[in-house]
């Protein structure tokens, strides 16, 4: 698993208003040669303008697909960004085990003080 | 520290939930201990220079930085105790209450002058505590959960510089005139200087702005034979005009040694102010 380098930079910049920021409203998905026993895909956040800022690496990668996450949720302090497979081509849920067919997807950051 | 509504508006922010930027910088001389449930200054400045400004930020490497001078514009001095940063709506993101002795000068703004305040908010990425795979049970609705930790911290610097201050009268320490002062005894050890001066006033207002500076400290002579003060109070600047020159020579790293023993005469008061100037910036 891997932070983009350029995720708190955007961040920061989105804050104070400076250029080159942005918001994040996407999840990445990314299916590869999943097994069983290694189920795992690439996912993480996106930027709106669809560079990859939060990557979970998985060492067979193939293609990366987007789909937009209804409305982000946030409690206190944690962002919740919800992605549900099933905006997700067949061809990528084949790669789930045991075909699965509905896969939820939490990703929170958790803002520390 | 970031308040609990600072750190709320950021996430809002990061999922485009909120329009807000944050662009403001307040100054205030409240006292009330920060708190992360604190939402507004304890005692804000509204005017002459110290009510809140737009700042715009400058970003590197993981680090928003906002530098702002403020200006007293008013008659009177003006104490910071307590400095905030805003968003463009007036929600407060970032409180700070100086301790004793952080800023220069106790805080202390004549009017006329400038304080430069820079705050950096901090932020770094670690990895995710827990990690729950997918589920791989056949049919299930599979579930993966990722947590992130966006850890954020602040810092805050000052320039409360002395040395910077308007000098009104021939002899001034931190901009304060010593009233009528006279040189009754100099001396000079290695790489420092001491004075006493005599100075009279019929207004004990200003006898009073002198003894905030005056405090107990010792003298002593370091091992390669410099003069050092210990305080504990920040030290102060001294200026005495260059009758040549027509310009004030500044003296840094000085000290008004207490306690000072006030006597009346005539129609006011008759004091003397010793200063002692150390060979050492304080530590």
């Amino acid at each position: 698993m891997v932070v983009g380098s350029d995720f708190v930079e955007k961040f920061l910049k989105t804050a104070a208003g400076l250029s080159g920021g942005t918001v994040y409203n996407t999840l990445s998905f990314t299916c590869g040669a999943e097994t069983q026993t290694n189920p795992d895909s690439d996912l993480g956040f996106v930027s709106s303008s669809g560079t990859t800022t939060v990557t979970i690496r998985h060492p067979a990668t193939s293609s990366i697909d987007y789909f937009d996450v209804s409305v982000p949720l946030y409690d206190d302090c944690t962002v919740e960004l919800v992605g549900d497979d099933a905006s997700v081509g067949a061809d990528h849920e084949s790669h789930f085990a045991g075909g699965v067919f509905q896969q939820s997807i939490i990703v929170r950051i958790e803002l520390r003080t | 520290m970031i308040t609990t509504t600072g750190t709320d508006i950021l996430a809002r922010i990061l999922t485009d939930n909120s329009s807000a930027i944050i662009n403001k910088v307040g100054l205030g001389s409240g006292l009330t201990a920060e708190a992360y449930t604190d939402t507004a200054l304890a005692t804000a400045y509204t005017d002459h220079g110290f009510e809140q400004q737009t700042v715009t930020a400058t970003y590197s490497t993981g680090k928003l930085t906002y530098t702002n001078t403020f200006t007293n514009g008013s008659a009177t001095e003006r104490t910071i105790n307590e400095i905030g940063l805003f968003t463009d709506g007036g929600t407060l993101i970032y409180r700070h209450v100086f301790v004793t002795n952080e800023l220069s000068n106790f805080g202390i703004v004549p009017p006329g002058d400038s304080v430069i305040i820079t705050i950096d908010i901090i932020a770094s990425t670690s990895t995710p505590s827990v990690y729950a795979t997918f589920s791989i049970i056949p049919t299930d609705i599979g579930l993966a959960q990722i947590w992130y930790y966006l850890n954020l911290s602040s810092s805050i610097s000052s320039t409360l510089d002395p040395s910077d201050f308007a000098t009104p009268a021939p002899i001034c320490y931190n901009g304060i005139e010593l009233p009528s002062a006279g040189i009754p005894s100099f001396s000079e050890a290695l790489g420092a200087k001491s004075w006493n001066f005599t100075c009279y006033t019929e207004d004990y207002t200003l006898v009073n702005t002198i003894l905030r500076y005056a405090g107990p400290l010792t003298t002593g002579s370091s091992i390669t034979g410099k003069q050092y003060v210990i305080s504990s109070y920040r030290s102060g600047v001294l200026a005495i005009k260059n009758m040549t020159t027509h310009t004030h020579d500044l003296y840094t790293n000085c000290y008004i040694q207490g306690p000072i023993s006030v006597e009346p005469f005539g129609n006011g008061w008759w004091f003397t102010v010793p200063v002692i100037q150390s060979a050492y910036s304080e530590a």
